[in-house]
This record gives C-alpha cells, structure tokens and sequence, in this order.
C-alpha cells in the first residue's frame, strides 16, 4: 500500500489537516515541519489508523476523544485507490469513504498478519532508534546473528537473551562452586543435615546399653539402703539401751526405801501450808495492832498545828486574770509613742502634697480635693494612644526617605548592567559534546578502562598455571574440550579404582592361599597318614608273598631261596607273609580311621591349588588393570603437554589452567574493544574541540581548556542574566515599600488629629489647663495616687492608737477594783507592780491551804486502821489451833516432824514413778524387763564406742546409696532428655527440604541451561541462513551510504570461531574493520544499512507498507545525508518513503537528486468532521 | 454375639519426614515434622475416646531404615495408652520395619499388645470377644512368597480376621511383596483381611470383606487427599459397616490449573485462587500441603517465561494470601504452561523474530544433548548422595543417566517462545 494522503481529525495537535503523498515509486516524500510541529504523532497516527487507537491513547491533549479519528488514501498493490478510516469510537471499527464499516478482512489483505509491533520496529525509524541500533551494533560486539536480528525486527539482543539465561542459571547452580548461590546453599543444608541426623540419632543398642546401666544403678542403690536401714536400727537399740540405764537404777532404788519406811504418813503439801500460813497470820497481825496505835497518835498531834487565809484563796481567779492582761497593757504602754509619731508624719506629708496640686484643704479634708477613679483611668488611656501616635507620625518622613534613596540605587544598577548575549550556539555544541558525561572523564575512564583491562590481563596470565608465553599465545593455544578431560579424568579414575580393586583382590587371594598352604602345613604337622601309594605298596608286598606262598603249596613252580630271602629276609616265609597282611591291613584300618582328617587334607590341597589359580588369575588382572591405566596416563600427560601443562597436572589444574585461559581470552576481548571505543573517542573529541575553537573564536585546540572557555562566557551570562532578574525584583520591591510609608504617615497624622480633640475634653474634666501636654497631666497624676496612699496609711494609724489606750484602761481600773474588795493589803502606784504581789501572795495561801487538808485525811485514815487490826489478831489465833489439830500435834514444833517424814516417802514414791514413766518413754515400748536385759548385754562404757561403729556404717552406706540415686538421676534425666529431644526430626526434615530445594533448583538451572544452548543453535542457524543476501545487500547500501568510503561489508569469524561483521575501506582493502572501530555517525549508518536490507528482505515475502524515517539524517553530514537520499529513492521503488524533518536543509539537499525523485509534502485545511 | 468395632489401620511409617516440602519460615515446622506421630496420637485418642474393642495394624509401623530409637520408644508409649485402656493392639511387620533395627528391639508394653511372629502365621485369640486375628509379620524386606496360602483355616464359631501387608498383585507404585490375588484371600475363609502396603484406600472385596485403609498419613504430593484408618462394626458376627476415619494433620493436594488460550496472568492467578478455595475447604483446617500446576497454551506463558522464579514465588504468595500463615505450605509450583497460539503465530511472522522461532523448532536436539547432559553431571557430581537423595524420578537425575531429554528442550522451547515474544 502507498499513501496519497493522511487526514487527521482532532488528533494530537492536529484539528483538519490533510498531508499529501505522492505515492508513485521512485518517489521520497519529505514533509518539513519545525519541532513540536506533530511528526512524532503524524507516525503514531499512521500506525494507528492501521491497528487501532489505543483506549486511552495520548492523542486527546488538545481536543480529547470526540471526534478523533486519521483517514488514508491509499493506492493499493494492484494500483486501485483506496480511503479508509479509523475513529476513535467503541470498538475501533474501519469505516470507508461512506462512513460505514470495511470487510474485517481488509486490513488483513493489506497488513498480511503484521502486527503493530513489527510495524514499529522495521518501518518506522527514527533518530532514537537509529542511534539505539548504533549502540546495539557495538555492544553486539559485531556479532552477526545479532546484528541482523536487531535491524531486521528489533527483537531484544537474542544474545542478551542467552546471556540472561545462562545469568539466570548460575545465579541458581553455576558449575563452579559458589557459596552464595542457591543450589550450594541448599547442598551445603542437606549435608550439615544428614550429618545431623547420623549424630543425634539414637540406636537402640545404645538405648539399652545406657538402660542396663541405670537398672545396675538402682540395684546398687537398693542394696546400700537395705545397709542403711539396717545400722540404723543397730543404732536405734544402742541409743535406748544408752537412754535407759540410769531410769532402771533410780527404779529399784525407790522401791528398796519404800519397802523399808511402811509407816510414813502420806499428809501431802496442804497441811504443810496450811500450818505455815496459819502461824505467820497471827505473828504478822500481833505486829499490825501495835503499829496502827501509834498512827493515831503522831496525825491527832499534827492536824491542830496548821492555819489558813481563805478570803485571799476566793479571788484567785480574778488575781489570775489580771496576771494574764497585764503582759498585752504592758507592751501597748511601749508602742503607743511611735505610733502617735508616724500618724504626725502622715499628716504632714498630705497637707505637702495638697499643696504641689495648690489645694489648701487641711489633711483630714483631702479626700475632697481627689477626682473619681474613672476618670483618672480614661486620662491615663489617653496619655497611652498619644505615645503611640505619636511615634507614628514623627518616624513616617523618615522612612520614605529611605525607599526612595534605595529606589534610586536599584534603577542606577540596573542602568550600569551590560545587554544580554546569544549563546544558543555555543550551548547546543556543549550539550553535544557532553552526551555520556564530562569528556575528560570520559577519555580518563576509557584510558582507565584500557588500564583495568591490562592489569586485569595481567592478573589472569598470572593466574594461569605454568605460563609464561602471553595471552596472545595462550589464547591461540588448542585445547580440548572441557569434556574430554573430564571424560580422560574419568578414565584414569576409574582405571585407577580397577587397578586398586584388582591389587586388593591380589593381596586377598594372596592372603587366601597363604592361609590354605597354612592350614595344609597345620594338617600335614599333625602326624603321616600313609598315603594311597603306600597302602598300594604294602598290598602289592601282601600279595607277592602270597604268590611265593602259593607256588610253594600249590604250584611246581616253588620260589627260589632268593626269592623267599628277597621277600621274607631271615623269617619264615608264612611269618612274613602275615607281616605283609598285617602291615596293609594296618595302612588300610589307619587310613579308614583317619578319613576325616584324610578328607581335610585333601580339602585343604585342594583349596591350595585353587588359591594358587585365583590368585594367579588376580595377578594377571592386576598387570592389565595397570597397563590400561598407564596407557590412558599417557594419554593423559601428552594432552597436558599439548595444553603447556606439566605431566603430574591433574583435572583440578586443567579446571583452573582451562578457567583462567578463558578468562584471559576474554579479557583480552574486552581490551580491544576499550581499545578501540578510546581511540574512537579521542577522534570525535579532537572534532568537538575544532568546532569550540571556531564558535568562542580561540586559537586553542585543548578540548578540556575549550570547554572550560565556554563554561565560562555561558557562566558569566548566566551570571549576568541573574543579576539583571535580581535587581528588577529589588526595584519592584522598593516601589511597594515606597507607597506603603506613604499611605502610613497620612494615616498616622489623621489618627492623631482624633485624639486631640479626646484629650481636650478630659482636660476639662481634671480642670487641667486646656494646652496641658500629656507628660504634665501625668505628673499630676502621680500625686493624686501619692495623696491616696498617704490618707490609706493616716487612716490605719488612727485605729491602732485608740485601741491600745482602751486596753491600759481597762487593766488599771480592775487592779483597784480589786485593792478595794482585799482590806489589809498594801497601797500602790504601778498597777503592773500590784498584779505581781498578789500573783505572790496567793501562791502562798494556795500550798497552806493543801498541807492542812492531807493532814486531816490521814487522821481519818489511823483511827479505821487501829480498830481492823485488833479484830484480825482474834481471828488469827483460832485459825492456827485448828491446823495443829488436824497433823496430828500439840505444838507447832511436833507438827513439823511429822510433816517431814511424810515429805521423805512422797520423793522416793515420786522417783519410782518417774523413772518407770521415762522407761514407758524411752524404752521404745519393750517392757522393763526386756530393757534389763538388752542393758545387761553389754557394760555401760561400751555404749558409746558401740554407737560410733553402727553410726559410721550408718552413713558409709547412706552416702553410696545417695550416690547411686544421684548417678541414676542424673542418668536417667540424660536418657529422657535425649528421648524428649527431637532435633533428630528436625535435622531429617531440613534434610527433606534441603533435597526438594536442590531439585526444584537443580531441574530450574538445567531448563535455563537447556534453553540457551538451544537458543545458540537457533542463532547459529539464522546466522547461517541469512548471513549471505542480506550481508551482500547490506553491503552495497552501505558503500552508497558511506558514499564509497567502505566498499564491503562481510562476515569473517572470530578467535573464538563466532561469526563477526567487518568492514573493508576503499583505501585500505587489506585491513579489516570491526563495528567497534566505527565512529558513532558511521555506526548510525551501518544499522540504517541493515535496516533497509532487512526491509528489502521482508518484502520479498510481503505486501509493501510505507517506511516512515522521523528525522534519520540528522546525524549524517551533507554528502552521507544526499547519499541516504538516494538509497532511500531506490528503497521507495519498493515500498513509499517517508522522510520527517526540521531541517530545510534536507529539502535542498533533496532538490539535489535526479529530477522528479523529491516530493515535498504539503499540509492543508480540511473541514472538520464530527 | 453381640456388636464389637475395630479399627484397622496400615503404614503409620511414623517419623518419616513430609517429602518435598522446601523450608519455609512462614509455615509451621513443627506440626509438620511431627505429622506422623500427632496422626498415630489422633488414631489413639479416637480409640480410647470411641472406646473401640481393639486395634489392627497392618505393618509398616515405621521406616526401616530410620533407626532412631525415639520412635519405637513413642510407638510404645502411644500403644501403651490402649492396653491402659484395656484395648488389645495387634499388629504385623511389613516391608519397611521388617529389617528394623528398632524392630529388633521392641517390647510391647503389656499382654494387651503383640506382634505376630515372623516364621509362620500366628493366630492370636482375642480374650473378651470371639475373635480371632491371623498374621505373618515379614522376616525380611524382601519377601515375595504368597504368605497368605499358609495362613490357617478359620476358626469356628469365632470372627476371623487376617493380617496382611501385601501388594495383592502389582499396583503402580508399590514394590509387589507376598504377592497374592483377591480370589486366593476370599477363599480362605476369614471374615475381614485388613492389608496394608498400598498408601491409598480401597475395598478390594466386600463379603469377605479385603480392605486397604491407606496410609494414616500422606508423606508426599502423590499420597494426596484424605488419610486414616478403617473402622469395622460387628455385629453377630457379620460386619455391618466399614467406614474410614482420618486422622491426617497435613492435607497433601495436586492443584491442576488448566489455562485456557486467553489467559493472563491475572486470570490464572484467579483460578489458582478458587482451586485453593477448594482444596483448603476439603483439607478442613488440616495444614495444607500443596502443589500447583499451571498447564494449557495461555497468553500468560509470556509473562510467566520472563521470570519463572519471580513468577513461582507470585503464586507461592498468592496461595499464602488465600489460605493464611500456618495453614498452607506449597510444596512446589510447576509452570508446565505453553505459548499461546498468538506467541505461536509469530513462527508464521515473515521478519527476524519468525525466523528465530522457526530455526528454534527446528533445532536438533541431539546437538546439545551431550552439553546438558554433561551439565546435569558435573551438578549431581557435586556431593556423592545427591543423586540417591534426590531421586531417580527428578528430571535432572533422569537426562544424567543418558534419558532424552527430548521434555525439557520442549520446555526451554516454550520457554523462549515466552521471552521472545516480551
């Protein structure tokens, strides 16, 4: 399809607008529009009108969704026109010319199954992508495949992709081991957990080992108690024997008294008491009668010797009272003259001050000079507000002043500021230059980079064992594949492991034989067992004797002498020949009896001879085993020697020789490509240094100093631009200042103007002065409040006094009141003298009147005490007859004898009983008589000895018994807490998902892995299929587009065998140019090539469709730009091209092709449509 | 005769750790470590509760090659509860615990309790009921012979059960062992044949009755759904209901999400969602096991094949959002879906991106077989049990000893198709 126009409605910026196409080949369609002008949404409409616009596409910023809608005008393959288009309704539906929806299957003819994706990334290009597919070049590293699936599609890098897998699986499992990565760290997990559950497993075995050891224990520690159990009962009857020995001689003691005294009274304790109590009661009131006698008479002498005053005694409370107010009368007596002295002072001060306001009112009349409090807090308000005011208006001319000398100043700097320069130029040329960073750095990081990569070279040579030849030389060394050493490695293993099987199988027949020919040599020492040929030989003897016998006895043909001698020596022929039988019936009997043992020996020969066999055949298995196993050794080492590797080199140095020659190889990779980006780098900036020199008109050619020139002219008017902004911003400010300090002084002279004419009339309220000042009417204020404080202070001072002259009064006229109603007491002047003589006398009457009082009580008290004493003596007596009466006497003498003998026969009866008590007590319940007897056992001396041994024996088994519980306990706390214990669990359920990560991560790392080896086939295959016609037109677009400087573009293989794209230059036919050593313009050209190539190869296959370049040339300098156009005009035989740009100097350069290639695109007014 | 109730259970395999499971912090350790034992202690707690008559265990009480002690000591003590409770256990070796060195070591608790001896059947005589129990425990791990054509006439008048561990002929799955056919058990005679072996529940027979309990509880994704045991009720001496009961604490389930062509990612999420409903509400507050499958050619392929990991663990996340912490536990997810016939169409596609594709089915396989092979090796080489631990069925075990490996380059195909189509 070609378009002959693109109508938007209401999409993007456009509103009706109509963009005419001429759709014939051969023609390039430039359409010029300034930037922000809608190129970028002319492509996005175009795409859109073919697959839809998006629900919530962009395009509606400036007239939203309604009425959005692109028409085509299109000529179709077979040359028919064609007008569709695509509203931005539900559904999205195409419509033709007449608004009605197309066939679904219209577009399908024309798209062929293209989707937007593919239309975006073969048929659309723009700067962007254009550089974006440079980059993907050099990164690619000029891998073919690569190339050409990033310019023919757009596809992701495929070989990112693996790389990304081949990430993805070793970032699970790499081959190399890595602690950190999963697969490890779950192996490590299942190995810690299997050794887990090897060590805290129980074994039974062990269980009941540790089980018969605790059982031993508790016997152990039955046994020792039952030992225990039994000194302790030895101890307890030595104990009591101990306890009850003295009891059983107190008992028969008592006893033996008892039966001697029958007659001792048995009175008991009362009678006792009783007579004692009786005879001191009458002693004690004989003595009480006499000493009550004598009381009475010493208290009837002292009673009559006593007078006192009893009127004096009758005003003590009055006297009391006095001596109370007299300490107050007193100390008013002492104020009372300061007082009077301060109320003067007041006084005086008032009738002043009266004065200072001109009054000559007397003090007590002050009160009426004074005004009344309201109107002295108004006065005082508005001695306040005219502060203020005041302040205001004296303080505004000053501050207009101020803003406008400032004004002044800001217009005069702004008049001295120098005009603004044009750096436009110079600032796209910076920014420019400085795309990917600061250029110095950048050239210090690609000269660092080049620096890395040599250490880095140097540190991997260093790693490689045994090699000192260089990286050059070490990576064209041929090495075989990992696998074959592996598989060599396994070899030798396993060969190694043969020869070790069969030398033990060796030393174990060895071993065996030796045994057998021990065994045989054993039988064969244990006696001669006549052997078959013996017992033949001895037959064979038998039976010649018996053919001697019998040609003697029944044949003409008797032996010789000879013969017989021969057979028979110096015996009688018959003699010898029962020797003979009796000889191999011996041999035979012995070898019958001795079967057994025959078999044995035959059994062991036997197993000698086989031994021998075996062994024989070990020996021979072990000479090939190790001949198999020096053969692949030296297979073995002639690899190593071919690798530079030392013959002992085992598979872990190949690993690491084999590891660390890739790693130099890619190394050394990596430093040619740094190599070639700095040299490339140093180019382009000796190009940007040109172009600086010439826009800042220096001489100089040091990029670094250039742009240190232009930073600083663009930072000096960026400098000045801000000043400029600053000072206008000042002089703004200045002017609002300004007017404000003049709105406010005319404020502040109208307020003031009020408040005069307020004050004016509180003036006449005071009766002040009509022109009195604020300050002066404050002043008299000030005394108004001294004259208030004084007659306060005046006021107080004249109650105080008053009270206190009442006081003294009122004491002095009691203390005569009192003098009257006394008679006889002495005159006085000073009343406070007076109150303390009498306070004096009345002490004196008070203590007499006391004494008389406890004198006639005590008289009272001696006449009841005389009469009781000599009725109690009566008593007494009669009691004291009675008791004698009942002992058994006369006198008081007589009873006391009687009484101590019935004393003597109660202790002995109460030693009977307690002894018998303490032996019931003691004697563990045996009887008396059993307890005699066990004391009788043995002497008392021996108790203790006794005692000691069944203690010690006692406490020996108690200690070994407390052992063996203790040993038991702590045992069986071990045993449950190990059967309690479940880490064994534990460690065997880790074990169990250390296993399920290993093989989730395992089966993950093996797909990653499978799916970049296939995805390297896949590459390998494309790379092969279509490497040949695209490179070839590749190749040619390229010359045209480099404008014949390369003359070639082809694929030649890399160290590593990969297929690498390189370029040949016209001058220089035998050097070769890789994509790395392009600078980025003619890298932009390269992907521009490539994209056409792979154009061109999709529509071979399909139906055309327009290619949109947004701005491609922008990069390209005028003869590659003409040239572009060209291979565009040729492309445009092919399919419609579509050139977007703001630079007009592409339509001149397109004026510059063959006439009737250009058509400038136009846009025109169309009517809106709703 | 009056009624009577049993129950029957087989291949307890206690303290055989869950398979499969990788370590998760979120779920909860130690009920799942302890799955074995706290489904034997849930079979005990039922009998004494139900105060069932006695109990039979059809071998394979524990793994024979696990020889911690501790097992044996818990199993007495679990079997210790019933004889207090006066309930009789009767049980044979099978297979795994034949060979036991616990085996050799343990001590039944009381008279109530037994195992039935190994060189011929024995018949044990309940004391309180009219019935009688014949077994054979195995000697060794190996045994092939019909044991059961020795087993002994039934005794008259008497409820005959018969103790087996048996395959009962081959069944996928199992190792086959004292191998014998259904028609040679119901001729013996017995009543009830309460079997154990196979790890999944099924009547072979009714009348006599020859009955599979299962396992008591499931021990890796395909010993999924419901475990326990079998309760028999007798009554005059017929049997009058057998129904199961489980006693499982981890509920093992195969989630299979089909992906339908136009599903996306967030429309199979949506489905693992509502199939995780499902499974959760059947495994009735049990910790869920699970492992969900992801199939069918789907427009989420795509978005799957950018990040298999990332895309594993979204629905690791989404399952533990569904269900809760502490209830699921996702064994594995496995990603088998497949390009969807958009992401295939791009081999018709005439630019770069077809062509890749194209030269991707067309890839030989033999090419790269050596190459993945070689590195399955040199991983599994990596600890000398890693290959026996992981197991002869794990895919990487499998291309290691020479498998094709024709599955998992389908994979990686699919895979590429996925991440070439981003």
């Amino acid at each position: 399809m070609r378009l002959t126009s693109l109508i938007l409605n209401r999409y993007g910026n456009y509103e009706a607008e109509r963009i005419c196409f001429d759709p014939a080949p051969g023609k390039v369609n430039i359409l010029l529009a300034p930037n922000s002008a809608g190129k970028s949404v002319l492509r996005g409409a175009f795409v859109d009108l073919l697959f839809g616009i998006h629900d919530r596409t962009e395009m509606d910023f400036r007239f939203g969704y309604s009425g959005m809608k692109v028409t085509a005008e299109i000529v179709q393959q077979d040359g028919s026109p064609t007008t569709f288009s695509r509203r931005k309704t539900r559904g999205n539906v195409i419509t033709g010319p007449d608004d009605q929806p197309l066939d679904p299957g219209f577009l399908h003819g024309i798209l062929g199954g293209r989707d937007r994706k593919l239309l975006e990334r073969l048929f659309v290009l723009d700067t962007e992508a254009l550089r974006e597919g440079g980059r993907a070049l050099l990164e690619s590293g000029g891998d073919v495949a690569s190339a050409l699936l990033s310019a023919a599609g757009g596809i992701r890098q495929a070989r990112s992709l693996k790389r990304e897998l081949e990430r993805k699986r070793d970032e699970l499992a790499p081959e190399r081991r890595t602690s950190s990565r999963p697969f490890y760290q779950a192996l490590d997990q299942f190995l810690q957990a299997r050794r887990l559950v090897s060590s805290e497993t129980i074994r039974p075995d062990t269980w009941f080992h540790q089980q018969h050891e605790l059982e031993e224990l508790e016997e152990h520690r039955r046994q020792q108690n039952l030992a225990a159990e039994a000194a302790s009962a030895d101890i307890a009857r030595l104990e009591r024997v101990r306890r009850v020995r003295r009891w059983l001689a107190q008992l028969v003691d008592a006893k033996a008294w008892l039966e001697t005294h029958p007659d001792a009274p048995r009175l008991g304790p009362e009678p006792r008491k009783a007579l004692e109590a009786a005879r001191l009661d009458s002693a004690t009131k004989t003595e009480t009668a006499r000493l009550a006698a004598e009381a009475l008479e010493h208290a009837e002498r002292n009673a009559s010797d006593v007078v006192v005053n009893t009127n004096l005694l009758g005003y003590a409370d009055q006297i009391k009272q006095l001596v109370d107010e007299a300490g107050g009368a007193r100390t008013a007596q002492a104020d009372l003259p300061g007082r009077r002295a301060e109320y003067d002072f007041c006084l005086a001060r008032i009738r002043d001050l009266l004065r200072q306001l001109g009054s000559d009112l007397p003090p007590e009349r002050a009160a009426e000079a004074l005004q009344t409090r309201a109107l002295l807090a108004r006065t005082r308000q508005r001695i306040k507000e005219y502060a203020e005011l005041a302040a205001a208006a004296q303080g505004a001319p000053e501050r207009i002043a101020a803003r406008e000398h400032e004004l002044a100043e800001r217009e005069r700097q702004l008049a001295e500021l120098p005009a603004d320069a044009d750096h436009r130029i110079l600032e796209v040329l910076l920014q420019d230059i400085r795309v990917g960073g600061n250029p110095a750095t950048r050239r210090q990081e690609a000269e660092k980079s080049l620096a890395e990569c040599d250490a880095a070279l140097s540190a991997c040579l260093a790693r490689v064992p045994s090699w000192s030849a260089g990286g050059d030389a070490l990576a064209a060394l041929t090495s075989p594949a990992i696998d074959v050493w592996r598989r060599l490695d396994a070899d030798i293993a396993e060969k190694r492991a043969e020869v070790t099987t069969s030398r033990e199988r060796l030393e174990d027949e060895t071993a065996k034989l030796e045994q057998a020919q021990t065994e045989l040599a054993t039988l064969s020492a244990g006696g001669t067992i006549p052997d078959d040929i013996a017992l033949g030989r001895a037959r064979l003897h038998r039976d010649s004797g018996w053919r001697l016998i019998y040609r003697r006895a029944f044949t003409s043909d008797p032996p010789a002498a000879a013969e017989e001698h021969e057979f028979a020596a110096d015996v009688p022929l018959p003699l010898a020949f029962e020797r003979a039988i009796n000889e191999a019936d011996a041999i035979a009997d012995r070898r019958a009896v001795d079967s057994e043992f025959l078999g044995r020996v035959e059994a062991a020969r036997h197993a000698v001879t086989e031994a021998e066999r075996r062994t024989e055949t070990a020996k021979q298995r072990a000479r090939l085993a190790e001949e198999a196993l020096n053969q692949t050794r030296r297979a073995w080492v002639r690899l190593c020697k071919a690798s530079g590797q030392g013959e002992d080199a085992e598979l872990p140095d190949i690993l690491t020789f084999l590891t660390a020659r890739e790693q130099v190889i890619e190394t050394l990779q990596r430093r040619s490509a740094v190599d070639h980006a700095l040299k490339s780098l140093v180019l382009r900036q000796e190009e940007w240094a040109r172009a600086l020199a010439a826009t800042l008109g220096e001489q100089q050619s040091d990029l670094g100093v250039l742009l240190g020139l232009a930073d600083r002219a663009l930072s000096q008017a960026a400098r000045r631009r801000q000043t400029r902004t600053d000072l206008e911003t000042l002089r703004t400010q200045a002017i609002r200042e300004l007017r404000d300090a003049v709105a406010t002084q005319a404020a502040a002279n109208t307020s003031l103007e009020a408040w005069r004419e307020r004050w004016r009339g509180v003036l006449a309220e005071l009766g002040r002065p009509e022109i009195e000042e604020p300050a002066e009417t404050e002043a008299v204020l000030q005394t108004i409040g001294d004259i208030q404080t004084e007659l306060r202070d005046m006021s107080s001072l004249m109650e105080r006094i008053g009270g206190m002259n009442a006081r003294i009064e009122r004491f002095t006229s009691s203390v005569q009141e009192i003098y009257r109603q006394l008679p006889g007491l002495i005159e006085f002047r000073d009343p406070f003298g007076a109150v303390r003589e009498l306070d004096r006398r009345l002490d004196q009457e008070r203590a007499s009147d006391q004494r008389h009082r406890i004198l006639r009580d005590s008289l009272d008290k001696a006449r009841a005490a005389a009469a009781a004493a000599t009725q109690e003596l009566m008593a007494s007596q009669v009691q004291l007859h009675a008791v004698l009466t009942l002992i058994g006497a006369d006198t008081i003498e007589a009873a006391a004898q009687r009484l101590a003998l019935s004393d003597e026969r109660a202790a002995f009866e109460l030693r009977r009983d307690e002894a018998e008590a303490e032996l019931r007590h003691a004697g563990d319940g045996y009887s008396t008589e059993v307890l005699r007897i066990e004391a009788a056992q043995h002497h008392a001396d021996e108790d203790a000895a006794r005692i000691e041994a069944a203690s010690a024996r006692h406490k020996e088994a108690n200690e070994a018994a407390q052992r063996a519980a203790a040993d038991a306990s702590r045992m069986r706390q071990g045993m449950d807490q190990q059967a309690e214990a479940t880490g064994v669990n534990a460690a065997a359920a880790d074990q169990q998902a250390a296993i399920a990560l290993l093989s989730r991560t395992l089966d993950e790392a093996l797909l990653y892995h499978t799916a970049s080896l296939l995805l390297s086939q896949a590459l390998d295959a494309v790379e092969q299929s279509g490497g040949s016609g695209m490179l070839r037109r590749l190749s040619t677009i390229f010359q045209k587009l480099t404008c014949d400087l390369y003359v070639r573009v082809t694929s030649e293989p890399d160290d590593t065998g990969k297929a690498d794209l390189v370029m040949i230059q016209r001058d220089f036919p035998d050097e070769r140019q890789r994509i790395g050593q392009l600078s980025e313009g003619t890298r932009d050209q390269l992907f521009l090539a490539l994209r056409m190539a792979a154009i061109e190869d999709h529509l071979e296959s399909a139906e055309p469709l327009p290619f949109i370049g947004d701005d491609i040339l922008q990069t390209f300098d005028d003869d590659r730009a003409l040239a572009a156009l060209r291979v565009l005009s040729d492309l445009s035989r092919r399919t419609q091209v579509i050139v977007l740009t703001h630079h007009r100097h592409v339509l001149d350069l397109a004026d510059r092709l063959p006439d009737g290639t250009l058509f400038a695109c136009q846009r025109e007014p169309v009517a809106t449509t709703t | 005769m009056a009624t009577f109730r049993f129950l029957h259970c087989a291949d307890l395999h206690l303290d055989s750790p869950l398979r499969g499971l990788e370590a998760d912090p979120d779920a909860p350790a130690e009920r799942i470590r302890g799955a074995t034992r706290e489904a034997l202690q849930n079979l005990i707690d039922f009998a004494v509760n139900e105060q069932v008559d006695f109990v039979v265990a059809a071998g394979d009480l524990y793994d024979g090659d696990w020889p911690d002690w501790r097992t044996g000591r818990f199993l007495i003590a679990q079997i210790r509860q019933l004889t207090d409770a006066g309930i009789p256990f009767i049980a044979i070796r099978g297979n795994h615990d034949a060979e036991s060195v616990i085996t050799r070591r343990l001590r039944m608790p009381s008279e109530l309790a037994r195992v039935l001896d190994h060189m011929a059947p024995e018949t044990y005589r309940l004391a309180h009921l009219p019935v009688s129990i014949h077994g054979q425990s195995f000697a060794t791990k190996a045994v092939t012979e019909n044991l059961a054509l020795a087993y002994p006439a039934p005794d008259p008048e008497r409820f005959n059960i018969g103790l087996l561990h048996s395959s009962v002929g081959d069944r996928e799955g199992h190792d086959t062992y004292a191998s014998c056919s259904v028609e040679q058990l119901r001729t013996v005679g017995y009543d009830y044949w309460a079997l154990g072996h196979i790890h999944k529940a099924e009547v072979l027979h009714k009348d006599p009755w020859i009955v599979f309990p299962g396992n008591l509880q499931g021990r890796k994704i395909n010993e999924t759904g419901p475990k326990g045991a079998s309760l028999v009720t007798v009554t005059d001496g017929k049997i009058v209901d057998v129904s199961t009961k489980y006693f499982d604490v981890v509920r093992w389930a195969r989630i299979d999400v089909v992906l339908a062509e136009e599903a996306d990612e967030d429309s199979a999420l949506a489905q693992v969602r509502a199939a995780l409903a499902g499974e959760l509400e059947n495994a009735e507050g049990r910790l869920l096991a699970a492992r969900i499958v992801l199939s069918g050619a789907c427009a989420a392929h795509e978005a799957f094949s950018r990040d298999i990991g990332a895309a594993r663990e979204k629905i690791r996340a989404e399952a533990l959002a569904v269900a809760g912490h502490g209830t699921i536990w996702t064994e594995m997810v496995d990603i088998a879906t497949g390009p969807s016939a958009a992401i295939r169409a791009m081999e018709e596609r005439q630019d770069a991106t077809g062509q890749l594709i194209r030269a991707l089915r067309e890839a030989n396989p033999g090419e790269i077989t050596d190459g993945i092979r070689s590195y399955a090796n040199a991983m599994l080489d990596k600890a000398n049990p890693l290959r026996q631990a992981i197991g002869a069925e794990n895919q990487t075990v499998l291309v290691a000893q020479g498998e094709p490996p024709d599955h998992l380059i389908q994979q990686a195909r699919d895979l590429l198709l996925g991440k070439l189509a981003v």
